[in-house]
Order: C-alpha cells, then sequence, then structure tokens
C-alpha cells in the first residue's frame, strides 16, 4: 500500500481515526508521518518493538558522530552492543542495563514516563542493602581501631569484615585473599 | 504422551463464571517477569546455559514452598499437541508453546498459577481468576514470587528494578490485565472511542491470547503498559479504576440496544443459539463467535438455562487441541469442525435438554 500523502513510499504507519462517529483509516509512510507530526505514542501498538526504538533514535537523535560511539558501548558481560540493542529492543543479559546505562535512561524513561523503581524489592536484596551497611560501619569500625593501635580489636574486626565480604561475595573464587580487596590488602599492611 | 488428561475435563477455576462484574469482565491476570541473575537472557544464552537456568529453577520450585501446590512440565518433551492445549488454556504463550530450547512449565491443578520457565525472561509468573480480581490475581502472583525468591537470586537493580529481557518490562516486571467481553461496544462500533480513552491513559488493548495477536468474538484483554515508576499497587489500582467505567458503558449500551433494536439483537442471540444447537460442522472462528452472542444473550436473561460457565467451557473445550485431547485422535480440519459441532450440541443440550 502507497502511502496517501506522497504516494511514493510505502505506507508503514496504519492510523485509525473517529471523527464524529465515522471511522477514518489513514496510511502514511514513516516520513510523511513525522513531518505531520504524528505523535508515535498513538502508533506504538502498530509498531513492533525495533522499529520503535529505530523511530526513537531518529525522533530524538544524538549528533551522528555522538550516537555512532554511543552505538558501540558494549556490554562487559555479554558482548552485545547498544546498537545491537537497539536494533533488536532485547537486552543480552542482566547486565546490559549498567553497562548502556547513558544511553538507557531516555529510553526508559520515553517507554515508562520514569526512570526510578518504585515497585517491590527482593527481600534478598533488602537483606543484601542491610549487609553493605553494615560492612560500611564495620570498617568505619575496624579504620578506627587502627588509628586507636587497638590491635586486638582491629584484627577481631578484619575478621568479621572478611567474613561479611565473602557472604557478598567480594572474595572470589574461594581465595582467603584478594588483590582488589581493600581489607585484604589493608590486613597485609598490618599484618 | 504426557498425561494432562485430568485438564480435559476440569476447567480453571478462572472459567467459572463467578468474580464480580462476570456479565463483563471473564477474568483479571497477573503476571510477573524475573530473571536468575548471573545469567545471560535466552536470546544470548548458550544450548547450555538455557539448560542450567530451567534446571536451577525446575529444582527450585521444587524445592521451594510451592512444591505440593505446583506440578512441573517439561514443554520440550511434550508433543505439539499438548503445548497447544496449554496455550488454549492460557497456561503458557503462544511463543513459549512453540519456542526451541529447554523450557517448562509449572501450573496449579486449579490453574490458578502458572510459572513459565524460559519463555522470553527464565521466569514468567502468573495468576489467573475469575471476573474483575485484580488486587488477588496480584497478590497470588506476588505470593509465588516471595517463595520462589526465597531459593532464586533475582537479576534486580535498585534503580531500573526487575531486571527483564524487553525494556517495557523494567522496574515491577508486572503485568496486570483483565479479560473483557465487549459484544455492544463491538456492534454499535462505541468500542473504537474506548481504545482511544484507554490508549490516552497507557493502557494497551489485546486479543484473546494476549502479545500480538488479533481480538476475535468480542473478547478483549486490557493491560498497563508502564512497568517502571509506580508502585505494584498503583499499577493494579490505575487499571483497576478505569474498568468499571468501561464495564458500565458496555451494560449502558446493551440496555439500549434491548431499547432500540430489541427484536434485531434477540433474532443475532436466537439464531446464534439455533446454530450451536444444530450445526453438523462448524469452525472455531464461527463457534467464537456465536458464543459471544450467546453470552451477551445470558447476561441479558433473553436466553435462559445456560450457565455463563458453560460458555466459557465451550469457548475453551471447543479449541483445536482440546478437541483432539477429547476424541483423543488427530484430525483433521474437516473432522475437528465436525468433532466441535457434535461436541457443542451435547454440551448444550446438557444444560437446556434435548432438542427436538
Amino acid at each position: 500500500m502507497l502511502c496517501q500523502n506522497c504516494t511514493k513510499r510505502a505506507a508503514t504507519v496504519h492510523l485509525t481515526e473517529v471523527v464524529s462517529n465515522m471511522k477514518k483509516e489513514i496510511h502514511l509512510c514513516e516520513e510523511c508521518a513525522q513531518a505531520k507530526g504524528v505523535a508515535i505514542k498513538t502508533h506504538i501498538q502498530g509498531l513492533e518493538i525495533p522499529e520503535f526504538f529505530g523511530q526513537l533514535a531518529q525522533t530524538h537523535g544524538q549528533t551522528a558522530s555522538g550516537a555512532s560511539t554511543e552505538a558501540q558501548v558494549r556490554c562487559d558481560a555479554c558482548g552485545l552492543t547498544f546498537e545491537a540493542f537497539r536494533n533488536s529492543g532485547k537486552f543480552g543479559c542482566p547486565d546490559c542495563v549498567a553497562s548502556f546505562k547513558k544511553g538507557l535512561v531516555g529510553l526508559v524513561e520515553r517507554i515508562h514516563g520514569g526512570t526510578q523503581h518504585r515497585g517491590k524489592v527482593p527481600n534478598r536484596a533488602t537483606e543484601r542493602i542491610a549487609k553493605q551497611k553494615e560492612l560500611m560501619e564495620l570498617r568505619e569500625e575496624l579504620k578506627r581501631a587502627v588509628t586507636e593501635e587497638a590491635y586486638d580489636l582491629a584484627a577481631q574486626l578484619r575478621d568479621t569484615v572478611h567474613k561479611l565480604e565473602s557472604k557478598l561475595g567480594y572474595h572470589t573464587d574461594g581465595a582467603d585473599e584478594c588483590s582488589s580487596c581493600l581489607t585484604c590488602r589493608s590486613s597485609r599492611a598490618y599484618g | 504422551m504426557f498425561e494432562l488428561s485430568h485438564l480435559q475435563v476440569l476447567s480453571g477455576v478462572w472459567l467459572s463464571g463467578g468474580g464480580a462484574e462476570a456479565d463483563v469482565v471473564v477474568s483479571s491476570r497477573a503476571r510477573l517477569a524475573r530473571n536468575v541473575a548471573g545469567f545471560p537472557f535466552l536470546t544470548r544464552a548458550s544450548e547450555e546455559k538455557r539448560a542450567a537456568v530451567e534446571e536451577l529453577v525446575r529444582a527450585s520450585i521444587k524445592g521451594s514452598s510451592l512444591r505440593g501446590r505446583v506440578n512441573y512440565h517439561d514443554l520440550a518433551a511434550m508433543e505439539h499437541v499438548e503445548r497447544q492445549f496449554l496455550v488454549e488454556r492460557h497456561l503458557i504463550s503462544r511463543d513459549h508453546a512453540f519456542a526451541q530450547g529447554p523450557r517448562g512449565v509449572a501450573f496449579a491443578p486449579d490453574e490458578r498459577i502458572s510459572i513459565m520457565v524460559n519463555e522470553e525472561d527464565h521466569l514468567r509468573i502468573q495468576s489467573l481468576r475469575a471476573g474483575l480480581q485484580l488486587r488477588e490475581a496480584f497478590e497470588l502472583a506476588n505470593e509465588i514470587d516471595d517463595a520462589l525468591e526465597e531459593r532464586i537470586d533475582y537479576a534486580y537493580s535498585s534503580q531500573f528494578g526487575y531486571l527483564t529481557a524487553c525494556p517495557t518490562n523494567l522496574g515491577t516486571g508486572m503485568r496486570v490485565s483483565v479479560m473483557l467481553h465487549l459484544p455492544a461496544l463491538v456492534i454499535t462500533r462505541e468500542i473504537e472511542k474506548v481504545f482511544q480513552a484507554v490508549n490516552k491513559i497507557n493502557l494497551a488493548v489485546r486479543g484473546l491470547y494476549g502479545e500480538g495477536t488479533q481480538a476475535s468474538g468480542d473478547f478483549y484483554q486490557i493491560s498497563n503498559q508502564v512497568t517502571l515508576g509506580k508502585t505494584e499497587a498503583e499499577i493494579v489500582d490505575n487499571l483497576a479504576s478505569v474498568i468499571p467505567q468501561i464495564v458500565k458503558y458496555e451494560r449502558k449500551v446493551r440496555q439500549t440496544l434491548l431499547q432500540v433494536k430489541r427484536v434485531v439483537l434477540e433474532d443475532k442471540i436466537w439464531r446464534a443459539l439455533g446454530v450451536l444447537r444444530f450445526a453438523r460442522t462448524i469452525t472455531s472462528e464461527e463457534t467464537l463467535e456465536l458464543l459471544s452472542l450467546v453470552r451477551l444473550g445470558v447476561h441479558l436473561t433473553v436466553i435462559e438455562g445456560i450457565s455463563t460457565s458453560t460458555i466459557n467451557e465451550l469457548l475453551v473445550l471447543s479449541q483445536p487441541a482440546h478437541l483432539q485431547k477429547v476424541e483423543s485422535a488427530k484430525l483433521s480440519s474437516h473432522e475437528r469442525d465436525v468433532v466441535r459441532a457434535r461436541y457443542i450440541r451435547e454440551r448444550l443440550s446438557k444444560d437446556m435438554g434435548p432438542v427436538g
């Protein structure tokens, strides 16, 4: 079907309007639809997700160079590029959200009208957040104990901190010490 | 062949025809999308990873407090007709039925709960209730979610909430929907106004079998689109606040039709019933169309002696996979139409007494 406006390109945007109880169908190509300022929201339903994202990228397009560097951003965990995500409309893994955060926030806002989750928090996440808070407090105490040269207390605290960190998965591969971990390094320092 | 025979006769409680506003609201549904932390989503997952997710989730379901409440079925090992059967029952989605690779579903015998494993997301928890019971549907799905969460580490971020394969599900991962029967609004073409109003407040309209399906036989599904930035309660309330208005509108138009065009409407309804009671061959499309009219007739008390649950049952049991299960045979499309017509005649005679 040809676009009813330019009669040159294929109509890909199909609108149904009801004007004074008469149903009217309008078929436009993407260019004419955009030129006529057809709000995306009114035809989201007829669009496949990838098309939808493609359009968003167009309508809200960044400068060409900015867009291309952003498109090349790759998820560390699964290797998906932002561009591939935009084309398919699907993330590759749970880490994509963090990897693509810069380009994603605007997109999420356009889909949902918000960018901050306000709903349910998994109990386990609550537990984890509480543990992280506890860890931070313990680290402060440890620092204080070291400054005050209370080494017995410091040693105890260090073990507690280490245990908690292991629980939170900070010490990978079950190693007793790890080079990237502050506690392990500082424990070596006063060791 | 897989043992699903107990489902043939027993319809899910959501088909009971009960629940609030049952003349217009067929059922309420809540579904939660969840993923296991540390695993890629299905589009980027190798066969091994998919199998690992399936195994982990299956073991978690069996090890959780849901043990005994739900039964787990391996979809990859199931025959085509069995999977189609579960789709017709709304226990799994079409995509899930006809996808490839390790995947499964756990559901309760009363069909109020189903947990799809390796659909678009690692887990899709859904709860179905009869009539308008959105809050109840949400609470049940939420309870299942709590039980599973004790065993499964979900992918979650404090900013984007539950992490899902598609950005349209981020946040709560929740889609709540109601299935509405809107014949009067369709006949009078007022339905377009409803669609427009509903779209304006960010709700989506879909067909009988959810995403990507055409609405047919005057049955429509209305659901939330926004899943992030609002609490679950707000999303449920938003949808729940709109439905009574649509219900009221449909009822008003039904009454107007009765007043203005009683004979025409009654004629349509009685002819529909006539065809269903006497036809010797009938397609599923025609069945859906006629059952919709009969359902309307029952709720306008034009027709007496048939219950809503009978109609709901016919809607499900007259579909291809169900007929083949009833007959325990693979049927050609023509054979199905013959069996369908016979089944409908017999079922209606049970309620209304034999004809002629």
